[in-house]
């Protein structure tokens, strides 16, 4: 009997913790999570099928909000469904990538707004490929409680 | 217990006890002090003084091949200024990423290429650590006061798919050591 109830509370201490996890999670946390489920969804692995590029594609533009402005490398996409057929000609040309966000650096302006500077990192085909790496500053703002990238655009380094 | 029984329990006493000395030394308490203090040093250069870099790509090669690794020793530029002909580590939104460049142009120089050859302030400009063959053609650019031109060593690469320009002096970690 005792074996159970301590199943019990350990079960109920996990329940807990996980619920905790979700309320204390700070703005920063949430962002990260947001950006981090992203560059997962804009990764290709190698023979991937055309449907699931679509659906992740579709996936991916979920992150924005429906008026998004993206200017990366000189190309200014505007909206929701230009962002999506964008990234589904970038990932449908290439047969892996491998999308990193790195050196994040967040910056929650007040209770709907934050900025973000970050390094982004496409490698062509795994790790061995080519890799291009920009530094991407990102706008996003909080609709209906989730965190949308309002903007992004490219930091030119090397001018 | 016979004495070859005793022989091998003997040797395999001294073996364990070698064994022990190999890894945690005669004094275990020494041993792991020399390890904090080798793990702190460790931490302390590799992450201030000595940034180890993997390099990705080709456009230094042939001097620096995709894979290679180096260290961007971040002092470097502390009493210095860069020079010309130096391989440099060039910072973007934090130091995990960073472009690995060689400044070839100097803060209020004017910078071009032409049929491959560097024209600085109207001259040519000879490029020691250039081994390959190139036609680039660029024109002149005024290099600004708190800047530097960089660019790769792979000049088979068209300047188009190639990485070069200006970049401010606050973007230059630090220089590489090989």
């Amino acid at each position: 009997m005792k074996r159970i109830y301590a199943i019990i509370s350990a079960l109920l201490l996990i329940v807990f913790l996980l619920l905790a996890r979700g309320w204390l999670q700070t703005e920063q946390a949430k962002i990260k999570r947001n950006l981090s489920r992203l560059e997962s969804l804009l990764s290709k692995e190698e023979g991937e099928p055309a449907a699931a590029g679509i659906i992740r594609a579709n996936r991916a533009a979920e992150y924005f909000t429906g008026d998004c402005r993206i200017q990366v490398n000189g190309f200014n996409i505007t909206g929701k469904a230009e962002l999506s057929a964008a990234i589904h000609n970038v990932r449908s040309t290439a047969p892996g990538i491998k999308v990193r966000f790195r050196d994040t650096e967040i910056t929650v302006k007040n209770s709907g707004s934050a900025e973000v500077y970050l390094t982004a990192t496409a490698a062509e085909g795994g790790i061995t490929g080519e890799t291009l790496a920009r530094e991407v500053r990102v706008m996003l703002l909080k609709q209906n409680g989730e965190w949308k990238i309002a903007s992004a655009e490219t930091i030119e380094v090397l001018r | 217990m016979n004495t070859k029984a005793r022989r091998a329990q003997a040797i395999s006493a001294k073996l364990k006890r070698i064994l022990k000395i190999l890894t945690i030394g005669r004094n275990p308490a020494r041993t792991l002090k020399r390890i904090a203090v080798t793990a702190v040093l460790c931490i302390i250069v590799f992450r201030g003084f000595l940034i180890p870099a993997r390099l990705q790509g080709i456009s230094m090669e042939p001097a620096y091949r995709n894979g290679s690794i180096n260290f961007i020793n971040t002092m470097a530029y502390r009493t210095a200024e860069p020079r010309r002909g130096d391989v440099v580590g060039i910072q973007l939104a934090g130091r995990g990423v960073m472009l690995f460049k060689r400044i070839i142009g100097l803060p209020g120089e004017k910078l071009g290429f032409q049929d491959g050859q560097l024209f600085i302030n109207g001259g040519q400009f000879p490029e020691p650590y250039i081994k390959t063959e190139s036609d680039w053609t660029m024109p002149e650019v005024q290099i600004g006061p708190d800047e530097y031109f960089a660019a790769g060593d792979n000049r088979r690469m068209p300047i188009e798919n190639h990485e070069l320009g200006r970049v401010r002096i606050n973007r230059i970690t630090g220089k590489a050591v090989f």
